[in-house]
Protein backbone atom coordinates (compact mmCIF):
# COMPACT_ATOMS: atom_id res chain seq x y z
CA UNK A 1 0.00 0.00 0.00
CA UNK A 2 2.68 2.44 1.05
CA UNK A 3 4.14 4.10 -1.99
CA UNK A 4 7.18 5.85 -0.61
CA UNK A 5 9.27 4.94 -3.57
CA UNK A 6 12.90 6.01 -3.45
CA UNK A 7 13.75 9.50 -4.64
CA UNK A 8 16.33 9.62 -7.42
CA UNK A 9 19.86 10.55 -6.34
CA UNK A 10 20.74 14.21 -5.84
CA UNK A 11 20.37 16.21 -9.03
CA UNK A 12 20.55 19.93 -9.77
CA UNK A 13 17.61 21.72 -8.15
CA UNK A 14 14.60 22.54 -10.33
CA UNK A 15 13.41 25.33 -8.13
CA UNK A 16 15.37 27.46 -5.77
CA UNK A 17 13.88 29.92 -3.34
CA UNK A 18 16.31 32.20 -1.53
CA UNK A 19 15.20 34.32 1.41
CA UNK A 20 11.86 35.09 -0.16
CA UNK A 21 9.64 37.66 1.54
CA UNK A 22 6.27 38.57 0.15
CA UNK A 23 3.37 40.78 1.02
CA UNK A 24 0.18 41.40 -0.94
CA UNK A 25 -0.53 44.93 -2.21
CA UNK A 26 -1.33 47.09 0.78
CA UNK A 27 -4.52 49.10 0.90
CA UNK A 28 -2.99 51.64 3.22
CA UNK A 29 0.31 52.03 1.38
CA UNK A 30 0.29 55.87 1.49
CA UNK A 31 -0.25 55.94 5.27
CA UNK A 32 2.53 53.41 5.67
CA UNK A 33 4.88 55.48 3.57
CA UNK A 34 4.05 58.54 5.64
CA UNK A 35 4.53 56.58 8.85
CA UNK A 36 7.82 55.30 7.46
CA UNK A 37 8.96 58.84 6.74
CA UNK A 38 8.09 59.97 10.23
CA UNK A 39 10.20 57.20 11.74
CA UNK A 40 12.87 57.79 9.12
CA UNK A 41 15.57 57.00 11.66
CA UNK A 42 14.42 53.40 12.08
CA UNK A 43 13.08 52.05 8.78
CA UNK A 44 13.21 48.48 10.09
CA UNK A 45 10.82 49.32 12.91
CA UNK A 46 8.32 50.74 10.42
CA UNK A 47 8.60 47.66 8.21
CA UNK A 48 7.66 45.40 11.11
CA UNK A 49 3.99 46.26 10.78
CA UNK A 50 3.91 44.89 7.22
CA UNK A 51 1.57 41.88 6.99
CA UNK A 52 4.09 39.53 5.43
CA UNK A 53 2.54 36.51 3.76
CA UNK A 54 5.98 34.93 3.40
CA UNK A 55 8.85 35.57 5.78
CA UNK A 56 12.35 34.67 4.75
CA UNK A 57 11.55 31.34 3.08
CA UNK A 58 14.40 29.39 1.51
CA UNK A 59 14.17 25.96 -0.09
CA UNK A 60 15.16 24.01 -3.12
CA UNK A 61 13.22 21.36 -5.01
CA UNK A 62 14.95 18.55 -6.89
CA UNK A 63 13.62 16.35 -9.71
CA UNK A 64 11.48 13.43 -8.61
CA UNK A 65 10.81 14.76 -5.13
CA UNK A 66 7.37 14.40 -3.59
CA UNK A 67 6.89 17.46 -1.46
CA UNK A 68 3.96 18.29 0.78
CA UNK A 69 3.21 21.87 1.79
CA UNK A 70 1.30 21.82 5.05
CA UNK A 71 0.09 24.41 7.51
CA UNK A 72 -3.10 25.95 8.76
CA UNK A 73 -5.34 28.08 6.55
CA UNK A 74 -3.61 31.36 5.88
CA UNK A 75 -0.16 30.03 6.73
CA UNK A 76 1.23 30.94 3.29
CA UNK A 77 1.03 27.63 1.43
CA UNK A 78 -0.71 29.00 -1.65
CA UNK A 79 1.36 32.18 -1.60
CA UNK A 80 4.56 30.14 -1.60
CA UNK A 81 3.23 27.91 -4.38
CA UNK A 82 2.27 30.94 -6.47
CA UNK A 83 5.75 32.36 -6.00
CA UNK A 84 7.19 29.10 -7.35
CA UNK A 85 5.52 29.49 -10.74
CA UNK A 86 5.82 33.25 -11.00
CA UNK A 87 2.15 34.13 -10.46
CA UNK A 88 3.45 36.17 -7.53
CA UNK A 89 6.86 37.72 -7.42
CA UNK A 90 8.66 37.91 -4.08
CA UNK A 91 8.90 41.38 -2.56
CA UNK A 92 12.40 40.53 -1.38
CA UNK A 93 14.63 37.58 -2.13
CA UNK A 94 14.53 35.50 -5.29
CA UNK A 95 12.96 32.45 -6.92
CA UNK A 96 14.79 30.60 -9.67
CA UNK A 97 13.21 28.01 -11.90
CA UNK A 98 15.63 25.94 -13.93
CA UNK A 99 18.28 28.60 -13.26
CA UNK A 100 16.07 31.43 -14.55
CA UNK A 101 14.80 34.20 -12.31
CA UNK A 102 10.99 34.00 -12.30
CA UNK A 103 10.86 37.79 -12.19
CA UNK A 104 12.17 38.02 -15.75
CA UNK A 105 9.93 35.35 -17.26
CA UNK A 106 6.21 35.66 -18.09
CA UNK A 107 4.01 33.21 -16.18
CA UNK A 108 2.71 31.70 -19.41
CA UNK A 109 6.26 30.64 -20.27
CA UNK A 110 7.11 29.45 -16.77
CA UNK A 111 4.08 27.15 -16.98
CA UNK A 112 6.19 24.92 -19.19
CA UNK A 113 8.55 24.34 -16.30
CA UNK A 114 6.27 24.59 -13.29
CA UNK A 115 2.70 23.39 -13.80
CA UNK A 116 0.06 24.50 -11.32
CA UNK A 117 -3.24 22.66 -10.94
CA UNK A 118 -5.72 24.93 -9.21
CA UNK A 119 -8.11 23.80 -6.52
CA UNK A 120 -11.19 24.46 -8.62
CA UNK A 121 -10.93 22.70 -12.00
CA UNK A 122 -13.55 25.03 -13.48
CA UNK A 123 -11.06 27.88 -13.29
CA UNK A 124 -8.74 26.11 -15.69
CA UNK A 125 -11.08 24.62 -18.29
CA UNK A 126 -12.48 26.55 -21.23
CA UNK A 127 -12.62 24.36 -24.35
CA UNK A 128 -15.57 22.33 -25.67
CA UNK A 129 -14.02 18.88 -25.28
CA UNK A 130 -11.66 17.09 -22.92
CA UNK A 131 -9.44 16.12 -25.83
CA UNK A 132 -9.07 19.71 -27.07
CA UNK A 133 -8.49 20.83 -23.51
CA UNK A 134 -5.48 18.54 -23.22
CA UNK A 135 -4.22 19.37 -26.72
CA UNK A 136 -4.33 23.14 -26.13
CA UNK A 137 -1.11 23.35 -24.09
CA UNK A 138 1.08 21.25 -26.38
CA UNK A 139 -0.30 23.12 -29.43
CA UNK A 140 0.70 26.40 -27.79
CA UNK A 141 4.17 25.01 -27.23
CA UNK A 142 4.43 24.70 -31.00
CA UNK A 143 4.61 20.91 -31.18
CA UNK A 144 3.76 19.26 -34.51
CA UNK A 145 0.26 17.87 -35.07
CA UNK A 146 1.55 14.31 -34.73
CA UNK A 147 3.26 15.12 -31.43
CA UNK A 148 0.18 16.88 -30.10
CA UNK A 149 -2.03 13.90 -31.01
CA UNK A 150 0.41 11.53 -29.37
CA UNK A 151 0.74 13.55 -26.16
CA UNK A 152 -3.03 13.95 -25.99
CA UNK A 153 -3.75 10.26 -26.34
CA UNK A 154 -1.02 9.42 -23.81
CA UNK A 155 -2.56 11.82 -21.31
CA UNK A 156 -6.12 10.62 -21.98
CA UNK A 157 -4.96 7.09 -21.33
CA UNK A 158 -2.81 7.90 -18.30
CA UNK A 159 -5.51 9.92 -16.54
CA UNK A 160 -8.30 7.48 -17.43
CA UNK A 161 -10.18 9.98 -19.59
CA UNK A 162 -10.62 8.01 -22.83
CA UNK A 163 -14.32 7.48 -22.25
CA UNK A 164 -15.06 11.18 -21.84
CA UNK A 165 -12.49 12.40 -24.38
CA UNK A 166 -15.07 14.00 -26.65
CA UNK A 167 -17.44 15.29 -24.04
CA UNK A 168 -17.73 18.85 -22.82
CA UNK A 169 -15.64 19.35 -19.66
CA UNK A 170 -18.39 21.41 -18.04
CA UNK A 171 -20.78 18.48 -18.33
CA UNK A 172 -18.72 15.69 -16.79
CA UNK A 173 -18.44 14.91 -13.08
CA UNK A 174 -16.28 16.94 -10.74
CA UNK A 175 -13.76 14.14 -10.24
CA UNK A 176 -13.29 13.81 -14.00
CA UNK A 177 -13.06 17.61 -14.39
CA UNK A 178 -10.27 17.55 -11.86
CA UNK A 179 -8.50 14.82 -13.81
CA UNK A 180 -8.97 16.82 -17.01
CA UNK A 181 -7.39 19.93 -15.50
CA UNK A 182 -4.53 17.82 -14.19
CA UNK A 183 -4.03 16.10 -17.56
CA UNK A 184 -4.12 19.48 -19.32
CA UNK A 185 -1.37 20.85 -17.08
CA UNK A 186 0.66 17.63 -17.21
CA UNK A 187 0.45 17.70 -21.03
CA UNK A 188 2.87 20.63 -20.98
CA UNK A 189 5.41 18.17 -19.52
CA UNK A 190 6.42 20.50 -16.71
CA UNK A 191 9.40 19.50 -14.62
CA UNK A 192 7.57 20.37 -11.44
CA UNK A 193 3.86 20.03 -10.77
CA UNK A 194 2.10 22.00 -8.05
CA UNK A 195 -1.25 20.60 -6.95
CA UNK A 196 -3.57 22.62 -4.74
CA UNK A 197 -5.75 20.25 -2.66
CA UNK A 198 -5.95 17.73 -5.51
CA UNK A 199 -7.89 15.14 -3.52
CA UNK A 200 -10.59 17.43 -2.10
CA UNK A 201 -13.99 16.00 -3.03
CA UNK A 202 -12.51 12.81 -4.49
CA UNK A 203 -13.58 9.45 -3.10
CA UNK A 204 -11.12 6.84 -1.90
CA UNK A 205 -10.88 5.07 -5.24
CA UNK A 206 -10.27 8.24 -7.25
CA UNK A 207 -7.73 9.46 -4.68
CA UNK A 208 -5.78 6.20 -4.89
CA UNK A 209 -6.01 6.35 -8.68
CA UNK A 210 -4.79 9.95 -8.75
CA UNK A 211 -1.87 9.25 -6.44
CA UNK A 212 -0.71 6.27 -8.45
CA UNK A 213 -0.79 8.39 -11.63
CA UNK A 214 1.20 11.09 -9.89
CA UNK A 215 3.80 8.60 -8.68
CA UNK A 216 4.07 7.30 -12.21
CA UNK A 217 4.69 10.83 -13.53
CA UNK A 218 7.29 11.30 -10.84
CA UNK A 219 9.15 8.07 -11.48
CA UNK A 220 8.86 7.98 -15.28
CA UNK A 221 9.47 11.64 -16.06
CA UNK A 222 11.31 12.73 -12.94
CA UNK A 223 8.60 15.32 -12.29
CA UNK A 224 8.83 16.95 -8.88
CA UNK A 225 5.46 16.98 -7.12
CA UNK A 226 4.45 19.73 -4.75
CA UNK A 227 1.21 19.02 -2.94
CA UNK A 228 -0.73 21.60 -0.97
CA UNK A 229 -2.94 19.63 1.37
CA UNK A 230 -4.64 19.34 4.73
CA UNK A 231 -4.80 15.56 4.52
CA UNK A 232 -2.02 14.42 6.86
CA UNK A 233 -2.67 10.73 6.28
CA UNK A 234 -2.08 11.33 2.59
CA UNK A 235 1.18 13.15 3.35
CA UNK A 236 2.30 10.34 5.66
CA UNK A 237 1.61 7.76 3.03
CA UNK A 238 3.01 9.42 -0.05
CA UNK A 239 5.28 12.40 0.53
CA UNK A 240 9.05 12.09 0.79
CA UNK A 241 9.45 15.55 2.24
CA UNK A 242 7.23 17.90 4.19
CA UNK A 243 7.39 21.68 4.51
CA UNK A 244 5.61 23.09 7.53
CA UNK A 245 4.50 26.72 7.30
CA UNK A 246 3.15 29.04 9.94
CA UNK A 247 2.36 32.74 9.47
CA UNK A 248 4.41 32.75 6.29
CA UNK A 249 7.54 31.34 7.91
CA UNK A 250 9.01 27.93 7.16
CA UNK A 251 8.96 26.10 10.51
CA UNK A 252 10.39 22.80 9.37
CA UNK A 253 11.56 20.97 6.27
CA UNK A 254 12.18 17.23 6.48
CA UNK A 255 10.80 13.70 6.12
CA UNK A 256 7.14 13.52 7.23
CA UNK A 257 7.64 10.60 9.63
CA UNK A 258 10.27 12.51 11.61
CA UNK A 259 8.32 15.79 11.64
CA UNK A 260 5.00 14.16 12.57
CA UNK A 261 6.69 12.59 15.58
CA UNK A 262 7.76 16.04 16.84
CA UNK A 263 4.83 16.88 19.09
CA UNK A 264 6.10 20.39 19.85
CA UNK A 265 6.39 21.21 16.16
CA UNK A 266 2.91 19.90 15.39
CA UNK A 267 1.51 21.95 18.27
CA UNK A 268 3.32 25.08 17.11
CA UNK A 269 2.12 24.67 13.53
CA UNK A 270 -1.43 23.92 14.65
CA UNK A 271 -1.44 20.58 12.87
CA UNK A 272 -2.95 17.28 13.86
CA UNK A 273 -0.59 14.41 12.93
CA UNK A 274 -2.07 11.23 11.41
CA UNK A 275 -3.92 9.14 13.97
CA UNK A 276 -1.35 6.35 13.68
CA UNK A 277 1.37 8.71 14.91
CA UNK A 278 -0.74 9.74 17.92
CA UNK A 279 -1.51 6.09 18.64
CA UNK A 280 2.17 5.11 18.54
CA UNK A 281 3.05 8.05 20.80
CA UNK A 282 0.39 7.05 23.35
CA UNK A 283 1.50 3.42 23.29
CA UNK A 284 5.21 4.15 23.53
CA UNK A 285 5.53 4.34 27.36
CA UNK A 286 4.26 0.77 27.73
CA UNK A 287 4.86 -0.70 24.28
CA UNK A 288 8.08 0.62 22.76
CA UNK A 289 7.73 0.76 18.99
CA UNK A 290 10.37 1.79 16.45
CA UNK A 291 10.23 5.44 15.25
CA UNK A 292 8.87 6.49 11.88
CA UNK A 293 5.53 4.66 11.98
CA UNK A 294 3.00 6.93 10.28
CA UNK A 295 0.62 4.66 8.39
CA UNK A 296 -1.79 1.95 9.59
CA UNK A 297 0.07 -0.62 7.47
CA UNK A 298 3.43 0.25 8.97
CA UNK A 299 1.84 0.09 12.42
CA UNK A 300 0.32 -3.31 11.77
CA UNK A 301 3.63 -4.68 10.52
CA UNK A 302 5.55 -3.28 13.50
CA UNK A 303 2.92 -4.50 15.97
CA UNK A 304 2.86 -8.02 14.56
CA UNK A 305 6.67 -8.37 14.51
CA UNK A 306 6.79 -6.96 18.06
CA UNK A 307 4.20 -9.53 19.16
CA UNK A 308 6.25 -12.31 17.58
CA UNK A 309 9.41 -11.06 19.35
CA UNK A 310 7.51 -10.90 22.67
CA UNK A 311 6.31 -14.46 22.30
CA UNK A 312 9.76 -15.68 21.47
CA UNK A 313 11.47 -13.71 24.24
CA UNK A 314 8.72 -14.19 26.89
CA UNK A 315 7.30 -17.54 27.97
CA UNK B 1 -6.59 43.60 -5.20
CA UNK B 2 -8.59 43.93 -8.39
CA UNK B 3 -11.80 42.77 -6.72
CA UNK B 4 -11.92 45.69 -4.30
CA UNK B 5 -12.27 48.10 -7.24
CA UNK B 6 -15.85 46.90 -7.59
CA UNK B 7 -16.81 47.01 -3.95
CA UNK B 8 -18.90 50.13 -3.63
CA UNK B 9 -20.58 50.01 -0.26
CA UNK B 10 -18.74 51.53 2.68
CA UNK B 11 -20.58 51.31 5.99
CA UNK B 12 -20.94 54.45 8.06
CA UNK B 13 -23.33 56.50 10.15
CA UNK B 14 -23.26 59.91 8.46
CA UNK B 15 -26.41 61.81 7.49
CA UNK B 16 -25.94 60.47 3.98
CA UNK B 17 -25.90 56.89 5.26
CA UNK B 18 -29.02 57.54 7.32
CA UNK B 19 -30.89 59.25 4.48
CA UNK B 20 -33.81 57.19 3.21
CA UNK B 21 -32.70 54.99 0.28
CA UNK B 22 -35.63 56.25 -1.79
CA UNK B 23 -34.40 59.82 -1.43
CA UNK B 24 -30.92 58.73 -2.46
CA UNK B 25 -32.39 57.00 -5.49
CA UNK B 26 -34.21 60.25 -6.30
CA UNK B 27 -30.92 62.16 -6.06
CA UNK B 28 -29.35 59.76 -8.54
CA UNK B 29 -32.31 60.09 -10.90
CA UNK B 30 -32.42 63.91 -10.73
CA UNK B 31 -28.70 64.47 -11.20
CA UNK B 32 -28.57 61.88 -13.98
CA UNK B 33 -31.42 63.66 -15.81
CA UNK B 34 -29.76 67.06 -15.41
CA UNK B 35 -26.36 65.71 -16.52
CA UNK B 36 -28.11 64.21 -19.50
CA UNK B 37 -29.36 67.63 -20.63
CA UNK B 38 -26.25 69.59 -19.74
CA UNK B 39 -23.19 69.87 -21.90
CA UNK B 40 -21.44 72.64 -20.01
CA UNK B 41 -18.00 71.59 -18.84
CA UNK B 42 -17.93 73.93 -15.82
CA UNK B 43 -21.41 72.86 -14.71
CA UNK B 44 -20.60 69.15 -15.03
CA UNK B 45 -17.35 69.76 -13.17
CA UNK B 46 -19.35 71.40 -10.37
CA UNK B 47 -21.66 68.35 -10.23
CA UNK B 48 -18.71 65.93 -10.07
CA UNK B 49 -16.83 67.97 -7.47
CA UNK B 50 -20.02 68.43 -5.46
CA UNK B 51 -20.66 64.67 -5.36
CA UNK B 52 -17.09 64.10 -4.21
CA UNK B 53 -17.33 66.73 -1.49
CA UNK B 54 -20.58 65.25 -0.18
CA UNK B 55 -19.16 61.72 -0.22
CA UNK B 56 -15.84 62.61 1.38
CA UNK B 57 -17.44 64.70 4.13
CA UNK B 58 -19.71 61.73 4.87
CA UNK B 59 -16.69 59.55 5.51
CA UNK B 60 -16.68 57.70 2.20
CA UNK B 61 -13.09 56.43 1.73
CA UNK B 62 -11.13 58.38 -0.91
CA UNK B 63 -9.42 55.19 -2.01
CA UNK B 64 -12.78 53.74 -3.15
CA UNK B 65 -13.41 56.87 -5.21
CA UNK B 66 -10.00 56.54 -6.82
CA UNK B 67 -10.77 52.91 -7.58
CA UNK B 68 -14.10 53.91 -9.17
CA UNK B 69 -12.36 56.47 -11.36
CA UNK B 70 -9.80 53.91 -12.37
CA UNK B 71 -12.59 51.53 -13.37
CA UNK B 72 -14.35 54.02 -15.66
CA UNK B 73 -11.16 55.67 -16.96
CA UNK B 74 -10.85 53.47 -20.09
CA UNK B 75 -14.38 54.38 -21.20
CA UNK B 76 -13.78 58.08 -20.60
CA UNK B 77 -10.50 58.05 -22.50
CA UNK B 78 -12.15 56.22 -25.38
CA UNK B 79 -14.89 58.88 -25.55
CA UNK B 80 -12.34 61.70 -25.49
CA UNK B 81 -10.38 60.08 -28.31
CA UNK B 82 -13.20 58.96 -30.57
CA UNK B 83 -15.58 61.90 -30.24
CA UNK B 84 -13.43 64.51 -32.06
CA UNK B 85 -12.91 62.09 -34.97
CA UNK B 86 -16.64 61.98 -35.65
CA UNK B 87 -17.74 65.44 -34.54
CA UNK B 88 -16.62 68.07 -37.07
CA UNK B 89 -17.97 71.30 -35.65
CA UNK B 90 -16.08 74.46 -34.82
CA UNK B 91 -12.71 75.64 -35.99
CA UNK B 92 -10.44 73.17 -37.80
CA UNK B 93 -7.49 72.45 -35.51
CA UNK B 94 -5.47 70.16 -37.75
CA UNK B 95 -5.79 67.76 -40.64
CA UNK B 96 -3.99 64.47 -41.16
CA UNK B 97 -5.19 62.56 -44.20
CA UNK B 98 -8.84 61.69 -43.62
CA UNK B 99 -8.53 62.72 -39.98
CA UNK B 100 -9.82 66.23 -39.29
CA UNK B 101 -9.95 67.48 -35.76
CA UNK B 102 -12.17 70.45 -34.92
CA UNK B 103 -12.08 72.54 -31.77
CA UNK B 104 -15.67 72.00 -30.79
CA UNK B 105 -15.40 68.27 -31.39
CA UNK B 106 -12.57 68.08 -28.89
CA UNK B 107 -14.52 70.06 -26.30
CA UNK B 108 -17.63 68.01 -26.90
CA UNK B 109 -15.60 64.85 -26.35
CA UNK B 110 -14.52 66.14 -22.97
CA UNK B 111 -18.04 67.28 -22.14
CA UNK B 112 -19.51 63.89 -22.95
CA UNK B 113 -16.85 62.12 -20.93
CA UNK B 114 -17.65 64.47 -18.03
CA UNK B 115 -21.33 63.66 -18.46
CA UNK B 116 -20.69 59.91 -18.26
CA UNK B 117 -18.38 60.44 -15.29
CA UNK B 118 -21.02 62.53 -13.49
CA UNK B 119 -23.73 59.92 -14.04
CA UNK B 120 -21.33 57.24 -12.80
CA UNK B 121 -20.08 58.92 -9.65
CA UNK B 122 -23.56 60.03 -8.64
CA UNK B 123 -24.51 56.35 -8.34
CA UNK B 124 -22.05 56.08 -5.46
CA UNK B 125 -24.31 58.53 -3.61
CA UNK B 126 -26.79 55.68 -3.59
CA UNK B 127 -25.09 52.26 -3.68
CA UNK B 128 -21.92 53.47 -1.94
CA UNK B 129 -23.66 54.60 1.23
CA UNK B 130 -26.71 52.31 1.41
CA UNK B 131 -26.52 48.90 3.08
CA UNK B 132 -27.87 45.88 1.18
CA UNK B 133 -30.88 45.57 3.50
CA UNK B 134 -31.92 49.20 3.02
CA UNK B 135 -31.32 48.86 -0.71
CA UNK B 136 -33.88 46.06 -0.98
CA UNK B 137 -36.33 47.80 1.39
CA UNK B 138 -36.08 50.93 -0.71
CA UNK B 139 -37.09 49.04 -3.81
CA UNK B 140 -39.88 47.17 -2.11
CA UNK B 141 -41.37 50.31 -0.60
CA UNK B 142 -41.34 51.83 -4.08
CA UNK B 143 -43.56 48.97 -5.21
CA UNK B 144 -40.92 46.74 -6.74
CA UNK B 145 -41.59 43.04 -5.89
CA UNK B 146 -39.23 41.77 -3.19
CA UNK B 147 -37.93 39.12 -5.57
CA UNK B 148 -36.70 41.77 -8.03
CA UNK B 149 -35.25 44.01 -5.37
CA UNK B 150 -33.38 41.04 -3.96
CA UNK B 151 -32.13 40.03 -7.41
CA UNK B 152 -30.74 43.48 -8.03
CA UNK B 153 -29.03 43.56 -4.68
CA UNK B 154 -27.55 40.12 -5.25
CA UNK B 155 -26.30 41.26 -8.65
CA UNK B 156 -24.54 44.23 -7.05
CA UNK B 157 -23.21 42.04 -4.27
CA UNK B 158 -21.72 39.58 -6.76
CA UNK B 159 -19.82 42.08 -8.89
CA UNK B 160 -16.75 41.91 -6.61
CA UNK B 161 -17.08 38.12 -6.40
CA UNK B 162 -17.04 37.87 -10.17
CA UNK B 163 -14.05 40.20 -10.33
CA UNK B 164 -12.24 37.90 -7.90
CA UNK B 165 -13.16 34.84 -9.98
CA UNK B 166 -11.89 36.66 -13.05
CA UNK B 167 -8.47 37.28 -11.52
CA UNK B 168 -8.22 33.69 -10.21
CA UNK B 169 -9.10 32.34 -13.65
CA UNK B 170 -6.51 34.65 -15.18
CA UNK B 171 -3.89 33.15 -12.85
CA UNK B 172 -5.16 29.62 -13.42
CA UNK B 173 -4.95 29.90 -17.20
CA UNK B 174 -1.55 31.55 -17.16
CA UNK B 175 -0.49 28.56 -15.09
CA UNK B 176 -1.68 26.46 -18.04
CA UNK B 177 0.52 28.36 -20.44
CA UNK B 178 -1.72 31.22 -21.54
CA UNK B 179 0.64 34.05 -22.39
CA UNK B 180 -0.81 37.51 -21.95
CA UNK B 181 1.30 40.12 -23.61
CA UNK B 182 1.37 42.49 -26.51
CA UNK B 183 -0.87 45.43 -27.24
CA UNK B 184 -4.32 45.69 -25.73
CA UNK B 185 -6.17 44.61 -28.88
CA UNK B 186 -4.13 41.43 -28.98
CA UNK B 187 -4.74 40.91 -25.30
CA UNK B 188 -8.49 41.12 -25.82
CA UNK B 189 -8.30 38.07 -28.06
CA UNK B 190 -6.06 36.26 -25.60
CA UNK B 191 -8.63 36.89 -22.91
CA UNK B 192 -11.32 34.79 -24.63
CA UNK B 193 -10.37 31.63 -22.66
CA UNK B 194 -10.52 33.63 -19.42
CA UNK B 195 -14.01 34.83 -20.33
CA UNK B 196 -15.23 31.28 -21.02
CA UNK B 197 -13.81 29.78 -17.82
CA UNK B 198 -14.99 32.71 -15.69
CA UNK B 199 -18.50 32.53 -17.14
CA UNK B 200 -18.73 28.77 -16.60
CA UNK B 201 -17.65 29.27 -12.98
CA UNK B 202 -20.11 32.13 -12.55
CA UNK B 203 -22.98 30.09 -14.00
CA UNK B 204 -22.15 27.22 -11.68
CA UNK B 205 -22.06 29.64 -8.75
CA UNK B 206 -25.41 31.18 -9.71
CA UNK B 207 -27.00 27.75 -9.97
CA UNK B 208 -25.72 26.97 -6.51
CA UNK B 209 -26.91 30.32 -5.21
CA UNK B 210 -30.42 29.59 -6.50
CA UNK B 211 -30.43 26.30 -4.63
CA UNK B 212 -29.08 27.97 -1.50
CA UNK B 213 -31.85 30.56 -1.64
CA UNK B 214 -34.46 27.81 -2.04
CA UNK B 215 -32.91 25.85 0.82
CA UNK B 216 -33.28 28.92 3.00
CA UNK B 217 -36.95 29.22 2.08
CA UNK B 218 -36.60 32.25 -0.18
CA UNK B 219 -40.04 33.15 -1.52
CA UNK B 220 -41.88 30.78 0.80
CA UNK B 221 -44.24 33.54 1.90
CA UNK B 222 -45.45 36.13 -0.61
CA UNK B 223 -45.62 38.86 2.02
CA UNK B 224 -42.53 39.04 4.15
CA UNK B 225 -42.47 40.74 7.47
CA UNK B 226 -39.49 42.94 8.24
CA UNK B 227 -37.66 43.58 11.47
CA UNK B 228 -36.35 47.00 10.56
CA UNK B 229 -38.39 48.95 8.08
CA UNK B 230 -37.40 52.25 6.52
CA UNK B 231 -39.41 55.33 7.32
CA UNK B 232 -39.43 58.74 5.66
CA UNK B 233 -38.52 61.18 8.44
CA UNK B 234 -39.00 64.93 8.35
CA UNK B 235 -35.39 65.44 7.22
CA UNK B 236 -35.92 62.94 4.41
CA UNK B 237 -39.01 64.79 3.19
CA UNK B 238 -37.16 68.09 3.46
CA UNK B 239 -34.24 66.74 1.46
CA UNK B 240 -36.56 65.26 -1.17
CA UNK B 241 -38.54 68.52 -1.40
CA UNK B 242 -35.41 70.62 -1.89
CA UNK B 243 -34.08 68.15 -4.43
CA UNK B 244 -37.28 68.14 -6.52
CA UNK B 245 -37.62 71.90 -6.31
CA UNK B 246 -33.98 72.44 -7.28
CA UNK B 247 -34.22 69.99 -10.15
CA UNK B 248 -37.44 71.55 -11.44
CA UNK B 249 -35.92 75.05 -11.36
CA UNK B 250 -32.73 73.80 -13.02
CA UNK B 251 -34.70 72.04 -15.74
CA UNK B 252 -36.84 75.12 -16.31
CA UNK B 253 -33.72 77.28 -16.61
CA UNK B 254 -32.16 74.71 -18.91
CA UNK B 255 -35.04 74.85 -21.36
CA UNK B 256 -35.89 78.53 -21.14
CA UNK B 257 -32.61 80.28 -20.40
CA UNK B 258 -30.20 77.68 -21.79
CA UNK B 259 -28.57 76.72 -18.49
CA UNK B 260 -25.75 74.27 -19.08
CA UNK B 261 -26.14 74.22 -22.87
CA UNK B 262 -22.99 76.17 -23.58
CA UNK B 263 -19.83 74.10 -23.71
CA UNK B 264 -17.60 76.48 -21.82
CA UNK B 265 -20.00 78.71 -19.89
CA UNK B 266 -22.53 77.88 -17.25
CA UNK B 267 -25.23 79.97 -18.93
Amino acid sequence: MTEQRPTPPMAAPLLEVEHAWFHYPLDDAPQRRRAGRRTAGAPEAAADTTPWALRDVSLSVRPGEFLALVGRNGSGKSTLARCLNGLLRPTRGSVHSGGRDVRDTPVGLLAREVGYVFQNPDHQLFLPSVRREIAWGPTNLGLSDAEVTETTSTMLHRFGLQEVADRHPALIGRGLRRMTALAAVAALRPRALILDEPTGGLDHRLTANLLSILHQERVDEGTALILITHDMALVAQHASRMLVLRDGALLADGPPDVLFDDAALMEQAGLLPPETVTLVRELRPTHPLPPGITTPDAFAAAWLSRGAADERGGE
Amino acid sequence: MAASAFEFYAAGSSWLHRLDPRVKLAIVACISILSFFWLSLPLLAIVIIGVHVVLLTSGYPARRLIAAWRAIAPVLILIIIIWPILDRQGRLLFELGPLRIHSEGVLRGFANAARIAAINVVFILWIGVTGPRELVRGFVRLGVPFRWGMSLTIALRFIPTFAATWSTVMDALQARGLVLHGRWYRRVRQLAPVLVAALVSALRASEQLAMTLDARAFGATPHRTVLRDIQMRRSDWLCLGLLLLGTAVALWLTFTAGLGRDLLGIW
